[in-house]
């Protein structure tokens, strides 16, 4: 089952890749802007700050400066005010002194009364203090008038001026003439009269209400004395504060600064403050005893004449204050600003710093914004790109691996002869060429199999035959010489599941010379049998022209060398008995060397030379040995397939065991000796496959022939076929030969017929094509009497109707003729089934 | 077993020597057929065979069957003793013709 595409997942990880790349962008820059504008808000700030501290600083500084001057400057205007209503007062108590010293040089004047008529102008009047002082009386001193009248016209600020005299008369200019003429105003009682009579030098009064009820006023007067030195009166002028305070006062510092005076007393006399209360007594703050300390302290210094200014609260406002002496008064000019508004343009500074960092931060904050926005677009278009693209990308990269899939699947599907075309030009294209390569390969691979397959069965098929007819070369017929009763020979072979190399063989040379054979070609398969066909046949081949067994291994040598192209070999032994003597004469080429078990000795290994192996090289020569066999001594002649049979572990059965067995079974005979062998060998080898061809050979020299002979060539058992014929036919003409002499040609022949219709019938039917051996018996005794039986399907020949041997050829049938001439032939014939075996018997009297 | 075949004075004559079993009856019947592909009339000279068995009498029987359809015959001579019981012993010295 497909559970995630290669596809989806390499869409999904470059879509993760470039999501988290992006966002990690996106969250360094972000948090790049905030830190700089985290830094910025910081920056910005303490630059307003400074900027803000160092202005207000500065502002401060000059705004204090100016304060300062402006209250030096204001204390300067009010001198000035005030010295040239000094000067004034001066030059009318100068005039009066003049006229008062020097009478003689004046005329009488006359000023009259104050007259109502006269009031809105300037106007010169005289009073008197009372009834006895005539108006004459101060017709000298009444020339100061005209002086009075300019100064009052052209002074600045002067409201009032006048001369009073010691006699009670007072000349007076004002514009209201509204003053008593006489007894009602006394100059000599009048404080600013007193106070410079007292002094004797110019004075100020205190502020005081104005008689005329204009306001505030001040007066400034002066004493005027006789050439004796004697007080003639006092000059004065008489000054409204709001004249003052207009010019020196009023004016206006700023929005909320301001400017007063403040006495010796540390009173404040000239201020917008200054009011009168209900009686119209004017209230003056003492500023010496105010509750603000201070206030108080820097009272103290300004009563001490210092100039200063200092920074301070008052009313809860805090405030610079200068202060700077007068001249000409012992006064303070006092100038108040409030703090905030000197330092209003740093204030402002710094809000317009504070303003522009906080527009600057909201338009930072504005930029983060459209960076994020323009970020989330670009994200949003990363993933969009980037999932497109990474969807093409991975459809490049597994489009050829799903063609490659369906191509597979198609190989798979058994289609070998399909070729993938993907041209990537990467690690695809190469597999899919090593896929093309392996279609095509398993393709060639399959054609082969089946060429080799069919091959193989019939390599297989012509194995068998091979095998068979292999065996069939090989002397099968035993007893081999039945009427050679000087000795018994025996011979087995067990073929491998393969046909192998082995062969034995033994044939008579001459009457009285019998050749045995044991060989086994090198190899397996046909090559093998081949080969031991070739070895075999010319072995014998040569021995037929009486060689020597030396003589036939060198001529044999010699040919298999020849054209020997695939290299194979022989082991082979071989000897000649001299069957009359005893004699066995032998050759080994290469071979194992055979078993000599004498009947009286030991069981032992046959000496032999080690000669080299049949066919191994041209050239070769071979020894011959020679040993006397005696009556009882048995020659055992094997391969290696005896010596080398392995049990599951993989344990040769060797040697030392073969030499053991053969001396364990020294009493038996060769057939029962080879059987007792095979026996050992099965037993050794457990069930473990047999790897190579059992050839065994056993040669035994009989001792008591007549004994011996009876009993063991009354039975012959050969394969059931037709071909066998000859040898049962021969077995029986040797019996008849060696037991009844006297048996006529013709009854000879007219068994053998017999004989040959029971076999052949049995050859040809009882296995019904399938390997099956016959046994023929034969008892010489008495009559002569033949048994055959096999273990076929049971049938009863007897059963047989017999032909009609009246009918013409035309009417006969061509077969059926067989058991009826046996039946014809011979004295008596039976057939039993017992069992499990077909037994015919059949006797003849000779 | 071998067979011969001559001509004596136009007369095909098969001279077998040796066993006529079922070994070699096989080949006698096969030269015999063969014999009457060109003749019509065949002699089986018998000098030289002692033994007959039943398949050796069937190649016989299918000679003297193919002789007399062709219209031909076929003669046995010098039959030995041995021979002739066999032949006498089922009935062929009636269906042969032995001179």
């Amino acid at each position: 089952m497909k559970k995630t595409s290669i596809r989806k997942k390499v869409s999904s990880l470059t879509t993760r890749i470039s999501l988290a790349s992006a966002i990690l962008i996106g969250i360094v820059t972000v948090s790049g802007l905030l830190i700089l504008r985290m830094n910025m808000f910081n920056v910005s700030s303490e630059l307003g700050d400074a900027a803000a501290h160092d202005s207000q600083e500065a502002l401060e500084e000059r705004m204090t400066g100016e304060l300062m001057t402006l209250a030096i400057n204001k204390a300067q205007i009010s001198d000035d005010k005030l010295r040239a209503t000094q000067n004034a007062v001066k030059m009318i108590a100068y005039g009066a002194e003049e006229i008062a010293q020097n009478p003689d040089n004046y005329l009488p004047v006359y000023v009259g009364p104050p007259d109502e008529r006269n009031r809105g102008t300037m106007t010169a009047q005289l009073l008197r203090a009372d009834e006895s002082l005539t108006m004459e009386g101060a017709a000298i001193m009444n020339n100061v008038h005209t002086l009075l009248l300019n100064i009052a016209l052209n002074g600045d600020n002067i409201t009032i001026d006048y001369v009073g005299t010691e006699e009670g008369y007072m000349i007076v200019v004002d514009a209201d003439s509204v003053m008593p003429a006489v007894g009602g105003f006394d100059p000599r009682e009048r404080g600013w009269y007193k106070l410079a009579k007292e002094n004797g030098t110019l004075s100020w009064t205190d502020v005081y209400s104005d008689a005329s009820g204009r306001g505030l006023a001040i007066t400034c007067s002066m004493p005027f004395y006789n050439l004796d030195g004697s007080l003639v009166g006092v000059a004065g002028i008489g000054s409204l504060l709001d004249n003052l305070s207009n010019i020196v006062i009023e004016s206006t510092i700023g929005e909320t600064g301001y400017a007063f005076m403040v006495n010796e007393r540390g009173q404040v006399i000239i201020s917008k403050e200054v009011e009168e209360d209900e009686s119209g007594a004017i209230i003056r703050e003492d500023l010496l005893n105010s509750s603000n300390p201070d206030l108080a302290r820097i009272a103290g210094e300004m009563v001490n004449r210092q100039t200063g200014i200092e920074r301070i609260i008052i009313d809860g406002r805090e405030v610079f204050i200068a202060y700077a002496p007068l001249d000409t008064l012992p006064w303070t000019l006092v100038t108040v600003m409030d703090v905030s508004e000197a330092i209003k343009p740093a204030v402002e500074s710094k809000e317009r710093i504070i303003s522009f960092k906080d527009s600057a931060l909201t338009e930072m904050d504005i930029i983060i914004v459209i960076v994020l926005s323009a970020f989330l677009v670009v994200l949003i278009l990363i993933v969009l790109v980037f999932g497109y693209v990474s969807q093409r990308f991975s459809n490049t990269l597994t489009e050829p691996i799903t063609q490659l899939e369906t191509g597979v699947q198609i190989i798979a599907a058994g289609n070998l002869k399909k070729q993938l075309d993907i041209k990537t030009g990467d690690e695809i294209e190469a597999l899919s060429q090593s896929v093309n390569k392996m279609a095509h390969d398993l393709s060639e691979y399959i054609d082969n199999l089946q060429k080799i397959t069919a091959e193989k069965e019939r390599i297989g098929a012509e194995l068998t035959v091979a095998t068979q007819i292999q065996a069939s070369m090989l002397p099968c017929i035993f007893p081999a010489f039945p009427d050679r009763v000087e000795f018994d020979i025996y011979a087995t072979m067990e073929p491998a599941k393969e046909v192998g190399g082995d062969f034995y063989d033994f044939f008579l040379v001459d009457e009285n010379t019998l050749a045995v054979v044991m060989a086994d070609v090198s190899g397996k398969g046909v090559p093998a049998a081949l080969f031991m066909v070739i070895a075999k046949t010319l072995i014998k081949n040569t021995a037929q022209y009486g060689k020597s067994p030396k003589a036939v291994f060198e001529t044999v040598n010699t040919i298999l060398c020849e054209n020997n192209e695939e290299n194979m070999f022989v082991t082979a032994f071989m000897g000649y008995l001299d069957i009359k003597s005893g004699k066995f004469t032998y050759v080994n080429a290469g071979h194992n060397a055979p078993v000599l078990n004498r009947k009286n000795a030991d069981c032992d290994w046959l000496p032999i030379e080690n000669d080299f192996v049949l066919a191994g090289f041209d050239g070769m020569t071979y020894e011959e040995s020679e040993i006397m066999l005696e009556p009882g001594d048995i020659l055992y002649l094997y391969t290696d397939g005896v010596t080398e049979a392995v049990n599951p572990d993989n344990d040769l059965f060797s040697d030392e065991k073969l030499l053991e067995v053969c001396g364990e079974y020294k009493k038996l005979l060769p057939k029962e000796l080879l059987a007792a062998v095979k026996v050992e060998i099965d037993k050794f080898a457990d069930g473990a496959e047999q790897a190579d061809d059992i050839t065994m050979l056993a040669l035994y020299m009989r001792e008591d022939y007549e004994k011996e002979t009876a009993p063991r060539t009354n039975e012959l058992v050969v394969e059931a076929k037709t071909d066998n014929l000859y040898a049962v036919l021969d077995f029986i003409k040797d019996a008849l030969n060696n037991h009844n002499e006297n048996c006529t040609e013709e009854k000879r022949n007219l068994i053998m017929i017999s004989a040959e219709e029971i076999y052949v019938n049995i050859a040809n039917y009882a296995y019904e094509g399938m390997d099956g051996t016959a046994i023929v018996r034969i008892n010489p005794k008495e009559s002569f009497s033949i048994t055959f039986e096999d273990e076929g399907k049971p049938y009863n020949p007897l059963n047989r109707k017999d032909p009609n041997i009246e009918a013409t050829a035309d009417e006969r049938g061509i077969g059926g003729l067989g058991v009826f001439m046996t039946k014809t032939y011979m004295d008596n014939v039976n057939y039993e089934y017992k069992d499990n075996k077909n037994t015919f018997t059949m006797d003849i009297e000779i | 077993m071998e067979v011969t075949l001559t001509k004596e004075e136009q007369q095909a004559v098969m001279f077998i020597k040796g066993r006529v079993d079922t070994i070699t009856s096989p080949q006698l019947k096969d030269e015999i057929l063969k014999a009457f592909k060109g003749e019509n009339s065949l002699v089986l000279d018998f000098a030289d065979v002692q033994y007959v068995s039943s398949a050796g009498l069937r190649a016989l029987l299918i000679g003297q069957k193919t002789a007399s359809s062709k219209g031909g015959k076929m003669e046995l001579r010098n039959v030995n003793n041995t021979v002739m019981m066999v032949l006498k012993s089922v009935g062929f010295n009636k269906i042969l013709t032995i001179i």
